[in-house]
């Protein structure tokens, strides 16, 4: 190799150049050599364009009341390779353009850092045929994540997401704008719903809200409220023993719309502040307690030794003092709650 | 002195001339330099004799210019006479008593078995010192004269014989051939350009089979293959009589062996091998010429003999289980004759040839493979694992016809035809990118020419031909697709590739004239027009090129196989161009030439049509290239006698000339036009031998397209040396050549990914999503492309350069008993052009290494063969005239080779598993490779650098022993024996794979895919010659008679 070397720096393609011209400079073209040949080269290009949005309303489309995507990075990537990237900043108004793209094959996504950890690429990056001389268009979205009730429950606090289901209650059943909703297989708390539009019970429901811990469960609070179908369907409660009512069922039935029948009243009391009157319902399995909020305008008040003949409410936990979660039934409506004669 | 038999006008001159005389032979081929020979006189012939006294030829001696004979006669021998030997000298002359420098005048024993050639100097004279006694033919072959043919002359002890020859006739050709002298070969290097071998060196000394090749090689500085230089063979063209016959080319094979020399070796009188452009006339090979002459001079009419043949080869290789081949039956039979039409004025001469060689190969399949295949068809299996035997058939013809219609003028025609083929019983031969396949050829020229002296000292030369080639390539196997496994490394089936038909057919026209100016020097100037017409059809993989990573994945039908529909062209070049070339002795022993050459190649401008849908990808049309190429080019030459006493010359020449653009390369960019599909698949459902791929893999359409600035390849040139006789008969020669070449065509896919997606282990951009199946590991099916509804996209551009030099010292010892050749030629080629002897599009793409690695492709040339050496002898029995021992052998350094992964292997994942360089492990994890090779230790730990490693080194000794047996029939008879290839050398199939995949191992990804780990193992057999290709030793006996 070392031979090799030294002959190339002493009569390398300098000296072949050389040689060439020195020795027949008459010659056309004698001068060049294949180190100045012009190759074959694609140049052609094209231009992508597009806006970046972040779907507010979750339905993967930039309308209502999504947000343009301002000042974030958009990043051009070579469809067939993938890291080759060209990156440029979106307006005001989410637009972005490259111009000057080599034909070829490309995805256009949102930078990992304008996603971040929330946030999810509306539509998986297509790829997309960059032509000589036209303009692609690209819509950009970046949503959250979409979870059903139960991840959202497993999910650690202060995630952004959203998550469907059924309301339980309308908003203006609780004083602190709360929702419950039903999933499939679970139920979840949703606090600080926002007031429009205005959520009614058994209304589908979308909420995009911040995942939180309320009294020890799980909760979303925060929420911006979407409403897929109103009046979608009348959420059944489930049959319940006042023992299990207590428990949430051993934990499974947080935030769930229940019913207990024929339980023994006692312990009954009014809370100064609130006027809301809580006692205690025992058929027998365990004591529940039932809280009739004031602004519901309970028509009836029991008293000890009555017999609530049903109940139908929210399984709402509380931390019963002693470090340990226990669930109240909220009796959802006045018409829901009925004394045995 | 005798000279009997011969016709023509005879002068007795001498007591001892009983008759006398020389007969006007038919034409000559060669044609006379354009030096500043003796202006042509018509000349009435002829021989003359005399004994001649020690002193007057002592006189005549100092007078010679040429080297080695001249010699001989001006010293030692001549200066004692001698009573055992006979000397024979003599002065050429034109009928107007002016010396004819240049004649060759061959003294040819009747007995057969001794032929002397020498050539005339500047002042005319010739002389064979210490011929035995004997009865002998003179002739002499003026280049520009008709040739003189003297019947019989018998020579005494003691006999100093001087015949003052006459040449007759004294229209010369125009053209002239660099070449000043035959039969000596250090003669010949008086003037700078190439080496000459003479028919005395083409009847003598063995060959095997590839009579050109084989006597090119003789050369040091051309392979067998007419390969020089460092450029492939393709590069060479074959001047056969004065105009170039041509060979349609394989269309995608660049360096295969060139086996045939088209000619009956018996019409054969002179070989010569150029690198430097000897004429301005010539072009269109950018690499060397070779150029031969069919023969003049025959011993009037009558007939030549001669057969030869052999069984088995002696003994082979130990892989070669002998005793399991089948019988084999090689033969040569030639003659020729000779026909006086009309008396000394117009003859005509045919020849014919046939020759069969028949050499056994190893089987493809071993007994251990064999029971892995258990489940193949039972037949196919049989037939892979049986020894198969190549036969190599040849029959050539030619007639000659030579007129003198007056003194003034001649006409030439010759005609040849040969029919040839290779064909295999059994699976056929073992794939190597210069691996022979099947092939049949047939191959026809016609050559004219006319020639007239309009006024004294103008002569006008009108010489025209038509040449054709047709050959067909066809897989070994026919019914079995290209299957490789990728564990044993060995291939079932045929060779991907080389399926083909092509075809060309050459027309060329060329008036020219010359002007002798006396004193003033010589000028020629002429026109040549030329056309050729191509037709090439290929299917790259035929049925399916398929790998799978061991037998039992073939039965299984995983692997990775590819397909592609045939692509054909047809297409017709021309080219026209003009000449002048001057050239002048300013003062004696000093000779200058310069010429200059313009010429205008023109393509088709409509060759492919326009791949719509590609344009709009991409931008790029592909009916857009450049179709018409203007060059000039130009030689100067200069050789020098410092002491004018023909004992030293020196000489330098430099030269720019062009080749033709690569019909290959054409063939490609018309035939590649988006309607030619290629589709690949990688995983199950393949089958083998069927050839079926799963109909899920896309058939996707290739494209070719030359860049804008394509053009003919160009070879600048230089060189000098010198020759000086040493002793009597000794002669030294040093030359130093240089040669860079720039324009040849290079390939780049222009589909490649923009840009990588992952990286392997070593850091290498990877551009594709890479699967394993077992030992491959290849990009998947339908990814690393840029714009995935397309192929292949090949970029042709001319950026390719290759630089040769090298330096050649021989020594030559001429005498009556013996002749010694010996040349040695030391050289070092470098270039750019990858994969230019492999054969395979793939393999000529960039390896994409890093960026720190630099231009990977600037190395050691794939055709760098440092050391060439050739050497010959025949000693001549003079107690037994006719018998010879003559012996030439032949040692050049092993081919380079770049260490690889094993085949199956696309480490950067470009969807090509033949451009793929490993990284050298480590040195203490090299094992004992570390130990043996050399290459290896001074690479570790970097990427393999290209042609880095050297297979090993080849030695050829063959031997002609060739017994006189008197008369058998009137005609003298010879015996002879040849051994050929005396020396096992270790030729074969070398494992290039320095790593291979470890089958069981699986590929890992990392970093979200952005590091992928091939698991990989290095290969024990690294550099092994793992096929013998060696046919073995043979022996040949044959029967000679006449001649």
């Amino acid at each position: 190799m070392d031979a090799m070397e030294r002959w190339r720096s002493a009569l390398g393609r300098a000296g072949g150049g050389f040689w060439t011209c020195a020795i027949l400079a008459v010659a056309l073209g004698a001068c060049t050599d294949a180190t100045d040949v012009e190759r074959l080269e694609i140049s052609a290009s094209g231009a992508v364009a597009g806006q970046a949005y972040l779907d507010l309303n979750g339905n993967e489309t930039a309308d209502g009341p999504d947000d343009p995507v301002a000042d974030a990075s958009v990043v051009l990537t070579a469809a067939a390779g993938g890291t080759s990237v060209i990156e440029t900043e979106t307006d005001a108004e989410g637009l972005f353009v490259f111009e000057e793209v080599p034909v070829g094959t490309y995805t256009v996504t949102l930078a990992e850092d304008v996603l971040g950890d929330s946030l999810l690429a509306v539509d998986e990056a297509e790829p997309f045929q960059v032509t000589m001389d036209t303009a692609n268009e690209v819509v950009l979205g970046a949503t959250y994540p979409e979870l059903p009730i139960e991840e959202v429950r497993e999910a650690e606090p202060g995630r952004r997401v959203f998550t469907s289901g059924i309301a339980l209650n309308p908003r203006q059943s609780f004083s602190d704008g709360r929702v419950f909703l039903e999933g499939e297989e679970a139920y979840l708390q949703a606090t600080d719903v926002g007031r429009t539009p205005a959520v009614a019970v058994g209304d589908s429901v979308r909420f995009l809200g911040r995942t939180a811990r309320r009294d020890g469960r799980p909760a979303l609070d925060d929420v911006t409220p979407i409403i897929l179908i109103p009046q979608a369907r009348v959420p059944v409660p489930r049959e319940i023993s006042t023992g299990d009512a207590a428990t949430a069922g051993g934990g499974p039935l947080d935030a769930a719309l229940v019913r207990i029948r024929s339980a023994e009243v006692s312990d009954t009391m009014t809370v100064e502040a609130t006027g809301d009157f809580h006692f205690t319902a025992d058929d027998g399995s365990g004591p529940v307690e039932v809280v009739l909020r004031a602004f519901l305008g309970f028509p009836v008040q029991p008293d000890e030794e009555d017999v609530v003949s049903q109940a139908v409410g929210l399984l709402a936990p509380y931390d019963d003092g002693s470090g340990n979660v226990r669930w109240r039934l909220l009796v959802r409506s006045a018409s829901e709650f009925g004394l045995e004669p | 002195m005798v000279v009997r038999g011969a016709r023509g006008i005879i002068v007795d001159a001498g007591a001892r001339v009983k008759h006398g005389g020389m007969a006007l032979a038919p034409p000559y081929v060669s044609y006379p330099p354009l030096g500043p020979t003796t202006p042509p006189r018509a000349i009435r012939a002829i021989a003359l004799q005399s004994r001649i006294r020690p002193a007057l030829a002592s006189r005549i001696a100092p007078a010679c210019a040429v080297v080695v004979l001249c010699g001989a006669l001006g010293s030692a021998p001549l200066a004692g006479q001698s009573v055992i030997s006979a000397s024979v000298s003599g002065v050429v002359t034109d009928g107007s008593g002016q010396p004819v420098p240049r004649t060759v005048v061959t003294l040819e024993a009747v007995a057969g078995g001794t032929t002397r050639e020498a050539v005339t100097g500047n002042d005319g004279t010739y002389a064979f010192p210490l011929a035995a006694p004997g009865t002998y033919e003179i002739r002499a072959e003026a280049i520009g004269y008709a040739p003189l043919v003297a019947r019989t002359l018998e020579l005494a002890g003691g006999d100093v014989v001087r015949i003052p020859l006459t040449v007759q006739m004294a229209t010369p050709p125009v053209t002239a051939i660099d070449t000043v002298a035959i039969g000596s070969t250090t003669a010949n290097r008086t003037r700078p350009g190439g080496l000459r071998l003479a028919g005395a060196d083409v009847d003598l000394l063995p060959y095997r089979f590839e009579d050109l090749g084989g006597i090119v090689a003789r050369s040091s500085t051309f392979d067998d293959a007419l390969g020089s230089q460092g450029l492939p063979s393709s590069m060479t063209v074959l001047v056969a009589d004065g105009l170039p016959v041509y060979r349609a080319e394989h269309p995608t094979r660049r360096s295969e062996h060139l086996a045939d020399a088209f000619f009956p070796r018996t019409l054969i009188s002179s070989v010569t091998a150029f690198h430097n452009a000897s004429d301005v006339e010539w072009t269109g090979a950018a690499g060397g010429y070779a150029t031969l002459s069919t023969r003049s001079g025959v011993a009037g009419p009558g007939a030549e003999m001669e057969g030869s043949w052999s069984g088995r080869p002696l003994w082979s290789s130990d892989e070669l289980d002998l005793d399991a081949t089948p019988d084999l039956l090689s033969y040569q039979a030639g003659g020729r004759a000779a026909f006086d039409i009309k008396q000394d004025t117009t003859q005509l001469l045919i020849a014919s040839e046939a020759i069969q060689h028949e050499s056994p190969l190893a089987p493809r399949v071993g007994p251990e493979l064999q029971d892995e295949l258990d489940g193949l068809d039972p037949e196919t299996l049989i037939s892979l694992a049986a020894p198969s035997v190549e036969r190599i058939s040849r029959f050539s013809g030619l007639g000659r016809f030579y007129t003198q219609p007056s003194d003034e003028s001649r006409v030439f025609f010759r005609g040849a035809l040969t029919y040839s083929e290779r064909t295999f019983d059994g699976a056929g031969p073992l794939p190597a990118p210069a691996a022979g396949v099947d092939e049949t050829s047939t191959e026809f020229s016609l050559v004219s020419s006319f020639l007239s002296r309009i006024r004294p000292g103008l002569t006008l030369e009108l010489r025209g031909g038509v040449s054709g080639s047709d050959r067909t390539f066809t897989s070994a196997v026919p019914d079995l697709p290209s299957a490789y496994l990728a564990e044993p490394g060995i291939t079932l089936g045929a060779i991907p590739g080389v399926p083909a038909e092509t075809s060309r057919t050459d027309a060329i026209f060329i008036p020219m004239a010359r002007l002798d100016l006396g004193a003033s020097g010589a000028v020629k100037g002429g026109l040549s027009a030329r056309a050729a017409r191509h037709d090439m059809r290929t299917t790259t993989w035929g049925a399916g090129d398929f790998l799978f990573s061991d037998a039992a994945a073939l039965l299984d039908g995983r692997g990775f196989a590819r397909s592609a529909d045939a692509a054909e062209a047809s297409f017709t070049t021309r080219e026209f161009g003009a000449f002048a070339q001057y050239d002048v002795t300013p003062s004696p022993g000093l000779e200058l030439s310069v010429g200059a050459r313009g010429e205008y190649e023109r393509i088709p401008a409509d060759g492919p049509a326009l791949a719509e849908a590609w344009l709009e990808t991409s931008g790029l049309a592909n009916d857009q290239y450049p179709s018409s190429f203007p060059r000039i080019g130009g030689r100067g030459s200069i050789s020098w006698d410092p002491a004018a006493d023909g004992r030293t010359r020196l000489f330098g020449v430099g030269s720019l000339h062009f080749g033709d653009i690569d019909p290959r390369n054409l063939f490609e960019a018309f035939a590649l036009d988006g309607g030619v599909e290629t589709a690949r698949h990688m995983g199950s459902g393949l089958a083998w031998p069927e050839g079926t791929i799963p109909g899920t893999a896309s058939e996707l359409p290739t494209l070719a397209l030359l860049g804008p600035d394509a053009r003919p390849p160009r070879s600048l040139r230089a060189s000098a040396g010198v020759v000086r006789e040493i002793a009597g008969g000794l002669s030294v020669h040093v030359e130093g050549n240089f040669r860079r070449t720039d324009f040849l065509m290079r390939r780049r896919d222009l589909n490649l990914p923009t840009a990588p997606t992952a990286r392997n282990q070593a850091a290498q951009d990877v551009y594709g999503t890479l699967a394993k199946n077992g030992a491959l590991v290849t990009a998947t099916g339908d990814d690393a492309r840029r714009f995935p509804e397309f192929g292949s996209v090949w970029a042709l551009d001319p950026d390719g350069w290759s630089e040769h030099r090298a330096v050649t010292a021989g020594l030559e010892y001429r005498s009556d008993r013996l002749d010694l050749y010996g040349a040695f030629t030391r050289s070092e080629t470098i270039d750019n052009w990858i994969g230019a002897a492999r054969a395979s599009a793939d393999a000529e793409l960039d390896p994409l290494l890093p960026d720190h690695v630099g231009d990977w492709a600037e190395a050691r040339s794939d055709y760098d063969v440092p050391d060439r050496v050739t050497a010959s002898a025949v000693l001549r029995v003079p107690s037994w005239p006719g018998t010879t021992v003559a012996a030439t052998y032949r040692y050049a350094s092993g081919r380079p080779f770049t260490p690889r992964y094993r085949r199956g292997t696309d480490a950067n994942g470009d969807g090509s598993f033949e451009n793929d360089v490993p990284f050298v492990p480590q040195p203490d994890e090299l094992g004992t490779l570390h130990a043996d090779w050399k290459c290896l230790r001074n690479q570790s730990g970097g990427f393999a650098v290209r042609n880095s490693c050297r297979g090993p080194a080849s030695h050829d000794l063959s031997v002609r022993i060739r017994l006189g047996l008197g008369s058998l029939g009137g005609q003298n008879a010879g015996l002879f024996v040849e051994g050929l290839n005396l020396i096992e050398s270790e030729q074969g199939i070398i494992d290039e794979a320095l790593l291979r995949v470890d089958p069981d191992a699986d590929l890992t990804v990392s970093g979200g895919g952005e590091r992928v780990t091939i698991p990989l193992e290095l290969n024990p057999d690294f550099g092994r010659v793992v096929v013998p290709t060696s046919r073995g030793r043979m022996l040949r006996v044959g029967l000679r008679i006449g001649g």
